[in-house]
């Protein structure tokens, strides 16, 4: 199976996103990137299409690179426009700076009890992976717990104060199967926690390999206190499951990322591609860097681009891969795919069953009624049904 | 890591010692955009961050090391190319400011 021919084909790009990823590229070097933006706009852009790109900066988080690109003159804006762009990155930056000082917070909450972390995405890229952290804005707090101390670390932040958004679907359920939980402080509506035990909802959050999250990590200081991260491989593979199995369509931040990763020339690429076939995520990473080169118009001839073009996938991961990039993508879509991937019958037998008859205070705020609860318990027991019907070769643990 | 100001907080910065010296709190997180500079010092009830303009980007970095206020303003005189005693008297309810925000802390 072909990944291009497998794979939806991207839809025709207005030209106001055409200039948001020339500024998504900016500063990063590459034969359409380098200084791109001064291209695309050496004039001054009129007041509506200006507000239509400072709208998707603020919406991509992403406007520390356009204020950048305005300081510099590589992107003309008049006067009234370079202000703008100014104080929409000075607001994005007082949020980043309350959002890490949460996070110092919930470190300590974490530490206090025992319990170890590392911090993903926003926080820990724009510290260890861009040349100055304002470049790099984010919107909520994303921190990694072992899954054997999922439920401890569930019941240390609610006693400071967080609260989940929805109850566990069966006891237990979490710390095995669940990609994470946000959790909110309702004395302070500001702040968002994602809660991580894995990298990704769905099967390819299933198939990390969690162990490896902990074997090592980086350290960064915050406020003069030490957090851990990820290692920078872990991390640039976190951005690619990120870009690919996030969003739809693709965020241009986690595409950036992972050219800056890239591109600062620290990472091991063996070390990457050995994760990758180890969490069975070739797909992933050989679709995330293709994306990345051909939004952000990177030099194709770069060592990670070639390195991963090399890469064939086995099928079953293109087809899990497909599931996640079609049109008709949904939440209970991804969970049902999941069964393939769970190893042990008990494991399986375990996650349809929570998915299908969950508890009470689980299904109440998802469902609107018995009916709609009931379709999802059908398309779950048939899901199962399929999955034993089928020739164990064609799962992933068939081999 | 303090708690905000140290026991120094009701330390007038111009009327502090002239051999004083100054320093980031280790605790304040920062940012800088262009000349501007974003400050959150650790302890404050409110979270609302601290926006300094003009050239308090450079001022920051400055802070970096302990150092007087005397030296801060003949550094920036050096810099903009004016008189550093012009300088110090402007700076003095700057690192005022920024001292009774718990930002920065006189150096032990």
């Amino acid at each position: 199976m072909n990944l291009a021919t497998a794979l939806p084909v991207a839809p025709e790009v207005p030209a106001a996103t055409l200039l948001a990823r020339r500024i998504a590229a900016y500063g990063l070097g590459g034969p359409d990137a380098h200084n791109a933006a001064g291209s695309l706009a050496g004039q001054p852009l009129g007041q509506g299409e200006w507000s239509v790109l400072l709208g998707i900066a603020l919406r991509e988080r992403m406007v520390g690179l356009l204020a950048c690109a305005v300081a510099d003159a590589a992107l003309a804006t008049t006067d009234d426009q370079a202000a703008e762009a100014h104080e929409a990155h000075v607001a994005a930056l007082c949020g980043d700076l309350i959002r890490e000082r949460e996070l110092i917070r919930l470190v300590g909450v974490l530490r206090g009890s025992g319990l170890d972390h590392r911090v993903l995405k926003g926080a820990a890229v724009a510290h260890l992976d861009y040349p100055d952290p304002a470049l790099r804005s984010f919107a909520d707090v994303d921190l990694l717990v072992r899954a054997e101390e999922w439920d401890d670390a569930i019941q240390v932040l609610r006693e400071a104060g967080w609260e989940r958004q929805f109850a566990e679907p069966r006891p237990g359920f979490e710390r095995r199967f669940v990609k994470g939980m946000v959790l909110r402080r309702p004395d302070d509506g500001g702040t968002e926690l994602d809660l991580h035990r894995t990298l990704a909802l769905g099967p390819f959050g299933l198939t990390v390999r969690l162990e490896e999250l902990w074997a090592d990590c980086e350290v960064l200081r915050l406020g003069g206190v030490e957090v851990q991260a990820l290692p920078a491989e872990e991390r640039f593979l976190h951005a690619c499951f990120h870009a690919v199995l996030g969003d739809r369509p693709p965020r241009l931040v986690p595409l950036r990322d992972i050219a800056q990763m890239s591109l600062r020339g620290n990472l091991d690429l063996d070390r990457v591609i050995r994760h990758a076939r180890s969490w069975r995520a070739e797909a992933v990473l050989l679709h995330a860097v293709e994306l990345a080169w051909e939004t952000l118009g990177l030099d194709p001839t770069a060592e990670m681009a070639t390195r991963v073009r090399s890469l064939s996938p086995p099928s079953r991961e293109i087809r899990a891969l497909g599931a996640y990039l079609s049109p008709q993508r949904s939440y209970v879509g991804l969970c049902l795919s999941a069964v393939r991937v769970i190893r042990r019958p008990a494991d399986k037998a375990r996650y349809v069953a929570a998915l299908a008859f969950p508890k009470r205070d689980f299904v109440s705020p998802r469902y609107r009624g018995h009916a709609s609860r009931w379709r999802v318990a059908v398309r779950t027991l048939r899901a199962g049904h399929r999955l034993r019907a089928r020739r164990p070769s064609t799962t992933p643990h068939g081999r | 890591m303090s708690d905000g100001p140290d026991e120094s907080s009701d330390c007038v910065v111009s009327e502090a010692p002239s051999g004083c010296r100054w320093v980031r709190a280790a605790g304040t997180l920062s940012r800088t955009a262009r000349d501007t500079l974003v400050l959150l010092p650790e302890g404050g009830k409110d979270q609302t961050p601290l926006v300094v303009s003009g050239s308090a980007a450079l001022l920051w970095e400055l802070l970096a090391d302990p150092i007087t206020l005397s030296e801060l303003a003949a550094e920036l005189a050096a810099i903009y190319e004016v008189e550093a005693s012009g300088i110090e008297v402007d700076l003095a309810p700057v690192l005022e400011g920024l001292h009774s925000a718990g930002a920065i802390e006189r150096s032990p």
